[in-house]
Formats: structure tokens, C-alpha cells, sequence
């Protein structure tokens, strides 16, 4: 099976005072269809640039990534934004939904922005509030929710077109434990489902939910693992 | 379009959220806007249509010009207009028109009407129609067939109370019994102030004389000819009656101009300055408006960045800041219709009645629906001229720097700043100009007036009188009618004294060329003057001070040699060292029969024409020596002249009791009629430069606010390493004056070549007015000083503590 995602001596740096530093060093990965992937490391690793640029919002950097066989590093800012449009759905962790939208609206701004007509845009809306329980409170705005529920409506907003592959920095990172459990069930099962999920986190516990740990320090890849999740019984 | 509702339902949702921003902007657009409309409905009328008939834009008004003359125009001759008409092949028909106060009796108490006499062919060269009756027919405007009258509208309505059975019935005009054939509609009000049309009624002598020139001729184009080709053959017809009839022509020349722009007059170049004004106050709310927005936007880098990470692209981004700025700008139309209304209503308001009939089109100059559909694109623009670089700033949001959880995008707020800054250069320079322009403006009004103060405007009553041919035949009966009215006049209870002339201070009556004894005309050079006839008391009760000489007395009586007295400009050409008494001038060319007339008096320049650019000098006649029918009559009283008037007309009925007078009104109403076109000019002016310095003060107090609110980490860090108060005000405060010093650099060049303009178009203007440049300027540091104080001393206030733990 060809990987969803291959990247090959890939490489992010940036000039101050006339030096060069890097923040990513000869990133060489494969990432497979389906897979649960979390990146670990101390702060300061790479971990969310690495994140950035697999979803396709990072410029400025060098080598070679391709994207379901898309030269990735071939194109120009709006063809990568419109492959990013199609297969990718991020979430974060400040939620960073939009305080001014109703979460209706928030659900609905990814589905405009692809030029989905109201009428489908309504519907699909509609099963995304029902699929994450979240129907009562379509015509709250984010002040009016939790953490949890926050977090809840990014990744229903990250998950609402289908994406192929979903990108979560530190989604668990402003969630005290029980709701933070919660949204990593939540990835389990869209990844069972079929959704490829390259996470960043520093909890061994999230980690263990996906199938493979990728060690970053100081911009190099330096370890691989597999999870008990992963290991075959 | 369904994602534009969207667009336009967050817009709204995001204004109403920040109240404040929005009111501002509103009201900033407003202010712009309004200015815009009001200035739109009044120039509209003057550039695109001061006069309504069928196909106006082919209807010429054709002029000479006299030798030497430089500015305005001058009538023809008969004989000119004949020979042109024969000539021409330009022209479907060459009609003219005279002026000719009548007289009006037989209808109530006696009246004056504006009445003008014209060839029976002009109704048809206007295709004016009538509502009532007819026209003229061919041939009515010969002699003998010339008893009849068309009545205006307006003297329809005031005179015979809109009888519709107006037609047939008789009048008197001057005496003569006149038949009225028919009643104009509502819309031919040409010549201007028409009240009466007349026809011509010239024997084939009167049409051969050609050194007398009275006749205003208008023309319809040809199909397929051209004004310039018109004006082109013209001249070449000009130029034969030159070589055929020098004693009469030699140096005259032609000019033809369409009737709009003949009616709108220097109100185009006017209105021209007025737009250019209002666009620049709408300018300048523009870049108020983007600044406000370019501050908004700081605030919402994060969720423009989360909008590109969940799929919008540039475009869609561009798009919602736009849609929010031309929201602003549509509130702000709702506010700038209000204001442009309640301005047009001030206009309106403040014009006086006698001036308001001789203004074309003036009654329509309201917000109609063309001036409400200009006011809407113009709001438009705005908007998306305000929402363009702040639009371009949300677009190009650093994504990943947005949406880290720590750093705070420093390089896209210096950016930023810089813009702000930028946009703060630009609106003071503009409010430089827009002040600069107001000050020059006012003090060439102010020139004008200073020019005439001496003459005590206020406690001279002034009026006219029209005598009728029929009754006055004679030189002698009319010195003889003002004689008897001055004389009166004098022994009136109230009246320090009386003087019969022409012309009067801001009335501009009459130009001729002259000649000077003994000096040979250099090839190809004209002498011309205005020309004015007075009585010996005109220059006592004006309080005009004679420089040299005398001023006429009894001894210039009809039979005397004669004489004139002639203005310091005229003395100081011909005779710079002094001099000129005794030298003698005749009017009209070197061949011309005029009797040379002795120069017994010089005296200081009096203004008859405020709109010319260089006023010509003056000479004056002794009018016992020239006595005219139609005169003015100046009075002087010791209290307000006005109660006086019961008392003239009793002395005017003393003398001949059928005569009436009219147009009565104080010296000082006259002048201010005379230059309340400029007035008008002024005051605009300065309320749009008062208007542009408020809006930039709030530009500037924003700026610093938002600048301080930026940087107060850096104040507590600078507080914390031994800063003091007056160190933090002076960092604030000096940013604010290079600010000022580049908007005076870049506004400056700008002033100067307004001021150039207006040199060139107004009398007292001084291109180099260095007290107006810098009054500008000086008005406008003051402002921008106190807008940027005030936040930055809000700077000194900060605790550094806070400051720093706010980092």
C-alpha cells in the first residue's frame, strides 16, 4: 500500500545575526493510511512545525513531501491550499474556534469556505451535531461551553468534510483528565473508522492510543516505536 | 452570493460589537459623504446641465471680445449681427437678445420687469415652447410689428395671478401699448431672471450701425458641425469685417462658447474647486476609517488565521474586511444624506431672493435621485477604498505565527504601524491643503471687501431708475429728471446726500477703448477701460478721496468742455512719474470722433467687477455730459437708510409721479449680493478644512492611543530601567510631530499649487499668501499637537509592574 504521507530529508531552518538554524533536520518518515501517529519530545523538538508543515499552513522549507503521491513540494501556496481544502482537518490546542459564530457557524465556516451549497452545508451541519451529541447547543458561542465541549466542536469541525487525514496539536492539552479521555476515545474510534491521525502530545497515556511514537529532539528524528496498541496480541 | 450574505450578516454582527469603532467610522464617512452629496447637487447643475432645452448642448452663445480685452466677453453690433448671419454657415439661425427694463403699468401699481428684447427667431433657436399662446413670428420683430410681449411664468404668476385668459389681453410698456401673445413655461428662464420678452424692433439703419454694440447672440450648430468648427469660422468672418470695416473692428474678435457653459459662467470653475474640496474631506475620512479598521484587525489576527487553516483563501478573507468597510460606508450614508440635506437646505436659505433669480436652475438644486444614485457610488468607493489595505493585511496573515500558543507576530505590527503611520502623513497633508485653500479663499473675499470698507456701505441706500423713451426723449429731459430728483433728494429729512451714476461700487457696468492724446498705439495694442458716468457727488458720497486734481463740479455741465477723471492704475501706466492732470484721452480708436476730454482728476481704484482676476482701471464721465435713462441713484443717510425709502419715493413721484424705481436695497446688500457666490465659496471652504482638521485629530489621538496601548511593556520596561514621565511623553509626542512635519512637507508643495490656481481665479489671492501657508500650518500643528498629547500622557501613567507582569 502506497503511504499516505512520505516525507524525504526534509528540512526547516531560518537566518538570525547571519547563522543558520535549523528547526527541522533531514525528516524522513513514511506515514501509512489509517495510522495513529503521535510525535513526541522535549519543547523546542519540532514537533508543531513538523505538524504545520504536513498540514500544508508552513512554508519555507526544503526536501521532498509527498501527499496521497502529490508532489507536495512542487506546488504553489493555492494548490497546496486546495489539497489541504480536500484532506485535512486540523485541531488545536486553544480550540481556536471563532468567537463571534454560534457553534452552528463554526461547524458550517469550513463547509463555505469549499463552496458547498447552503442547503447540503445545512444537512451535513445538522449530522455533525447529532454524530457528537452536541445538538442543544448550536446557537452558543464558545464563551458559553466548557473546555471539553470547545475541544468537542473543533474536532467536529476538524472531522466535519471528511478529511483523510486529521492533525491535533496537543488536543488535550487545556482538558483536565476525564475530558481529555473523552476526545482521545473520540479520535479512537474515527481512527478505527478509517481516519488518519498524526498527533502531538507530551502524555504517554494519549500516546498509547495511537499505534506508532516518532521521537523528535532538536529538530531530528531519533526514535521510532511501535505502541502495545499496535503490537499484534 | 448566498456566501456574500454570509459575508455581510458577520460584517454587521462584528460592527455592532465594537460600537464605538463603528459610530466613529460612521460618523467619519458621514461627515464625507455629506459633504459629497451637497457639493454634487449644487455642481451638477453647473457642469452638466445649469440650463434646460431640447438638445442644449447645440445651442451656442457666440460674443466679441473687444481690442485688448482679457478677460469676459463683450456684445456686437447690429451691423455684426447681420453680416454674421449672412456669413455664416454654421448656423441654422443667429438669433440675440438686448436687456430692457420696461416699465409696466395698466396692471395694478406701476412696476419695473426684467425685459429683454430679442429677434423673433429666438424662441425657435431655444425651441423653447410655450404654455400659453405662442412665440414670436417671423417678421414681429420688425418695426411697426413689434406691439406684442411673451410674459414669463414667474411674472404670470405674480402680476396676473396665473389668468388663463392672459392671452390677448393688453399692457403698457414704457407708455406703449402691448399685446401679450403667449406665456412661457416654467422651465425657459433665459436670459437669466426674465421676466418679460420683447421683440427687436430695428429699422435697416439701426441694423448698419456698427460702432454701437449691445446684441447678445445665440445660435443653434448645424447638424454635424462642431462647436470648434463654428468658433473657427466665426473668426475667419470676424477677420473679413476687420479688413472691410477697420474704423469699427480692427481688433475685435469672436468667441463662442455652448449655452451652458455661458449660463454657468465662473460657477463651473467654482463648483470645480468645491468637488475638488468635498473628495478631498472624503479622502481624508477614508484613511481615518482605514486606520480605525487597520486597529481592528490587530485584534483579530487569530481568528483571520483560523479561517485560512479551515480552508478560506485570500480572496475570501479580502472580501469580508471589504464587506465590513462598505457597511460602515453605507451607515455613513444614511448619516452624510441627512447632513448633505440639511446643508442644501442652508444654502438655499441663506440666498437672497434678488440674487437667488439670476443663479441658473437654482431651485433645483436638491438631492433628486441622480444625486442620490452619485452619493451611493461615491459611498461605495469609499468603502472599498477605506477596506483595501486593511483587507490586504487580514489576507496576508502569518498562519502559523497567529496560531502559535506563544510569540506575538512583532513583524506584521510594525508593518502595520507603519501603514497607520503612513495614512496619518497623508491626512495631514490634505488637511493642509483643504485649510490653506480656505484661508486664501477667505482672504480674497476679505481683500474685496477691505477694498471698499472706506465707502460705509451700510447708510447708503442705492435704487435704480429706468427712464421710458417715450417720455424722455432727450439728453436734456433726463439730466434734467436726475437733476430735479437730486435736488429733492437733498432736502429730504435723513439724507446727508445723493449722486446719480452709471455704474456703482460692485456693479460692473461698462468698458470702452480710448486713446491718448499724443501717444502712438504700438501695432496690434488696444487701450480699454471700464467706463462709468457720474455725477459731481458720486465720489464725496462714496468717500472716495481724490489723489489729484478735483472731482467734477457744476462747471462740467452739457455745454462744457469736456472732461474726465481717471483711476490711479490708468495715471500710473501713461504717466508714472505724475502728471496726468490736463493730459487729454477720447474714448473709442485713434479714428474714433469722440471729443477728447481733459483728465482733471485722479482717484484710487474702485471695484465694479469682484470676478475678474485683474479689473480693468476706471474712467469717468461727468453724466450731465452724457445723461442716460437708465441710472442709478445713491443716497446717504445719517441712520439706517432703509426708513427712508417712503421719503425717496415721494421725492421720485414729486419729480414724475408715473416713474417707478427699483431694485432698492443698502450699498451693502449690493456688495454682498455681488460677492456671495464667493462668500459661499469661502465658508465652504473653511467648514470642509475645519471638518478635515477634526477628522485628522482623530486620526493622530487614535494612532497614539493605539500606539501606547501597543507598547506598554516597553514603557514598564523603560519606566523600570529610570525613564521619566516627561521621557515617555516626549518618545509619544515626537513620534506624533514627524509625523506632522512629513504631512506639512508633502501638503505643502500641494498648498502652493492650489494657491497658484486660485491666484489665477480669484481677485486678491496671492500665490505667495505666506501667512495663509502658514496659518495652515501653524492651525494644524496646534491640533495634531493636543491629539497626540493627550493619549501619550496616558503612557506616563502606566506602573511598570502591571506592565511588565501583563507580558
Amino acid at each position: 500500500m502506497d503511504p499516505l504521507i512520505r516525507l524525504n530529508g526534509l528540512e526547516k531552518s531560518f537566518e538570525a545575526g547571519g547563522q543558520k538554524f535549523y528547526v527541522l533536520r533531514r525528516i524522513t518518515l513514511d506515514i501509512q493510511p489509517g495510522e495513529f501517529v503521535t510525535f513526541m519530545g522535549p519543547s523546542g523538538a519540532g514537533k508543531t512545525t513538523l505538524l504545520s508543515i504536513l498540514g500544508m499552513l508552513d512554508g519555507g522549507w526544503t526536501g521532498e513531501y509527498y501527499f496521497l503521491d502529490q508532489a507536495v513540494h512542487r506546488m504553489n501556496v493555492r494548490q497546496r491550499n486546495e489539497l489541504h481544502k480536500a484532506n485535512i482537518g486540523f485541531v488545536f490546542q486553544s480550540y481556536h474556534l471563532i468567537d463571534t459564530l454560534t457553534v452552528y457557524e463554526n461547524l458550517e465556516i469550513p463547509l463555505s469556505y469549499r463552496n458547498i451549497p447552503t442547503k447540503e452545508r445545512s444537512s451535513i451541519v445538522c449530522d455533525a451535531l447529532d454524530r457528537f451529541n452536541i445538538v442543544g447547543k448550536k446557537d452558543l458561542f464558545p464563551n458559553q461551553l466548557s473546555g471539553g465541549q470547545q475541544q468537542l466542536v473543533g474536532v467536529a469541525r476538524a472531522v466535519i468534510q471528511n478529511p483523510k487525514l486529521i492533525l491535533a496539536d496537543e488536543p488535550t492539552g487545556n482538558l483536565h483528565s476525564a475530558q481529555g479521555e473523552e476526545i482521545m476515545e473520540l479520535f479512537k474510534r474515527l481512527n478505527d473508522a478509517g481516519t488518519t491521525i498524526i498527533q502531538v502530545t507530551h502524555s504517554e497515556k494519549n500516546a498509547a492510543y495511537g499505534h506508532r511514537i516518532i521521537q523528535l529532539k532538536d529538530g531530528w528524528v531519533v526514535g521510532s516505536e511501535t505502541t502495545a496498541a499496535a503490537r499484534p496480541a | 452570493m448566498k456566501s456574500i450574505w454570509q459575508d455581510i450578516r458577520f460584517g454587521w454582527r462584528m460592527l455592532l460589537k465594537s460600537p464605538g469603532i463603528t459610530l466613529t467610522a460612521m460618523l467619519a464617512f458621514g461627515v464625507g459623504i455629506g459633504a459629497n452629496a451637497a457639493m454634487l447637487s449644487v455642481a451638477d447643475i453647473y457642469l452638466r446641465n445649469p440650463i434646460s432645452f431640447p438638445d442644449v448642448k447645440r445651442i451656442a452663445v457666440v460674443l466679441g471680445r473687444a481690442p485688448g480685452q482679457t478677460e469676459g466677453w463683450n456684445t456686437i453690433s447690429p451691423a455684426d449681427l447681420e453680416d454674421w448671419k449672412a456669413q455664416n454657415h454654421s448656423f441654422e439661425s443667429l438669433a440675440a437678445y438686448d436687456w430692457a427694463d420696461v416699465n409696466l403699468t395698466g396692471v395694478g401699481e406701476p412696476v419695473k420687469v426684467q425685459g429683454f428684447r430679442v429677434t423673433a427667431d429666438f424662441f425657435d433657436v431655444l425651441r423653447a415652447t410655450p404654455r400659453l399662446g405662442r412665440g414670436f413670428a417671423s417678421g414681429e420683430d420688425e418695426p411697426g410689428r413689434e406691439h406684442v410681449a411673451v410674459l414669463s411664468s414667474g411674472l404670470w404668476r405674480r402680476q396676473f395671478g396665473s389668468d388663463p385668459g392672459i392671452v390677448g389681453r393688453t399692457i403698457r410698456l414704457d407708455g406703449t401699448p402691448t399685446q401679450i401673445i403667449g406665456v412661457m413655461n416654467e422651465k425657459v428662464r433665459f436670459p437669466q431672471g426674465v421676466d418679460i420678452w420683447i421683440p427687436f424692433a430695428l429699422s435697416p439703419e439701426a441694423k448698419s450701425v456698427r460702432n454701437v454694440r449691445y446684441l447678445m447672440p445665440l445660435g443653434r450648430l448645424k447638424p454635424g458641425v462642431t462647436l470648434e468648427q463654428a468658433r473657427t469660422e466665426m473668426l475667419t468672418i470676424q477677420q473679413r469685417l476687420e479688413a472691410s470695416f477697420p474704423e469699427s473692428e480692427r481688433g475685435w474678435s469672436v468667441q463662442c462658447m455652448t449655452l451652458g457653459d455661458f449660463v454657468a459662467g465662473p460657477g463651473k470653475d467654482y463648483s470645480v474647486m468645491l468637488l475638488f474640496s468635498v473628495a478631498f474631506l472624503l479622502l481624508i475620512a477614508c484613511t481615518n476609517v482605514a486606520n480605525l479598521l487597520l486597529a481592528r484587525s490587530a485584534g483579530r489576527q487569530n481568528e483571520y488565521a483560523i479561517r485560512v487553516a479551515l480552508g478560506a483563501n485570500r480572496l475570501r478573507l479580502t472580501r469580508q474586511v471589504l464587506v465590513e468597510s462598505v457597511l460602515l460606508a453605507m451607515g455613513g450614508t444614511v448619516a452624510g444624506l441627512l447632513l448633505g440635506s440639511w446643508w442644501i437646505s442652508m444654502i438655499h436659505g441663506a440666498m437672497p431672493p434678488e440674487v437667488e433669480r439670476y443663479i441658473p436652475a437654482w431651485d433645483q438644486v436638491r438631492l433628486d435621485t441622480r444625486t442620490f444614485l452619485y452619493t451611493f457610488a461615491i459611498a461605495l468607493t469609499a468603502g472599498v477604498l477605506a477596506g483595501v489595505f486593511p483587507a490586504l493585511y487580514a489576507s496576508a496573515t502569518d498562519l502559523h505565527a497567529s496560531l502559535k500558543e506563544a510569540g506575538r507576530g512583532g513583524g506584521a505590527s510594525v508593518s502595520r504601524m507603519r501603514l497607520r503611520s503612513a495614512l496619518i502623513v497623508v491626512q495631514v497633508a490634505l488637511s493642509l491643503v483643504l485649510l490653506v485653500g480656505a484661508a486664501l479663499v477667505s482672504k480674497g473675499v476679505q481683500t474685496l471687501f477691505n477694498l471698499n470698507f472706506k465707502f460705509d456701505p451700510e447708510s447708503v441706500l442705492t435704487f435704480r431708475v429706468a427712464l421710458p423713451d417715450y417720455n424722455y426723449t432727450t439728453p436734456q429731459q433726463r439730466a434734467a429728471f436726475f437733476q430735479n430728483l437730486t435736488e429733492r433728494l437733498n432736502h429730504t429729512p435723513g439724507v446727508q446726500d445723493s449722486s446719480v451714476a452709471a455704474g456703482i461700487p460692485f456693479l460692473d457696468w461698462n468698458s470702452a477703448n480710448f486713446n491718448v492724446e499724443n501717444r502712438q498705439l504700438q501695432p496690434g495694442e488696444f487701450l480699454s477701460a471700464g467706463l462709468n458716468y457720474i455725477d459731481p457727488e458720486y465720489f464725496r458720497l462714496l468717500h472716495v478721496s481724490i489723489l489729484e486734481g478735483r472731482a467734477f463740479g457744476a462747471q462740467d455741465s452739457a455745454d462744457a468742455a469736456p472732461v474726465a477723471i481717471i483711476s490711479e492704475k490708468l495715471a500710473k501706466r501713461f504717466w508714472p512719474g505724475g502728471g496726468a492732470l490736463q493730459h487729454r484721452i477720447k474714448l473709442g480708436d485713434a479714428k474714433s470722433t469722440e471729443p477728447w476730454a481733459t483728465i482733471v482728476g485722479v482717484v484710487p481704484e474702485v471695484t465694479y467687477n469682484p470676478w475678474a482676476h485683474e479689473p480693468p482701471p476706471t474712467i469717468y464721465i461727468p453724466f450731465r455730459q452724457h445723461p442716460l435713462s437708465n441710472a442709478f441713484v445713491q443716497v446717504r443717510s445719517g441712520s439706517d437708510p432703509k426708513g427712508l425709502v417712503p421719503l425717496i419715493r415721494s421725492a421720485v413721484s414729486g419729480v414724475d409721479p408715473e416713474q417707478p424705481i427699483f431694485d432698492v436695497f443698502s450699498l451693502q446688500r449690493v456688495i454682498s449680493n455681488q460677492i456671495l457666490g464667493l462668500s459661499y465659496v469661502a465658508v465652504l471652504m473653511a467648514v470642509t478644512g475645519l471638518m478635515a482638521l477634526g477628522l485628522s485629530a482623530v486620526g493622530v489621538s487614535g494612532l497614539m492611543a493605539y500606539s501606547v496601548a501597543q507598547r506598554v511593556h516597553e514603557i514598564g520596561v523603560r519606566m523600570a530601567l529610570g525613564a521619566k514621565p516627561a521621557d515617555v511623553l516626549r518618545l509619544f509626542v515626537q513620534h506624533g510631530l514627524k509625523l506632522l512635519l512629513l504631512g506639512i512637507c508633502i501638503g505643502l508643495p500641494l498648498s502652493v499649487g492650489l494657491a497658484r490656481l486660485l491666484s489665477n481665479l480669484l481677485f486678491g489671492v496671492q500665490s505667495t499668501d505666506l501667512a495663509s501657508f502658514f496659518g495652515g500650518a501653524l492651525l494644524l500643528a496646534v491640533v495634531v499637537f493636543v491629539a497626540c498629547y493627550i493619549p501619550a500622557r496616558r503612557a506616563t501613567r502606566v506602573d511598570p509592574l502591571v506592565a511588565l507582569r501583563y507580558e
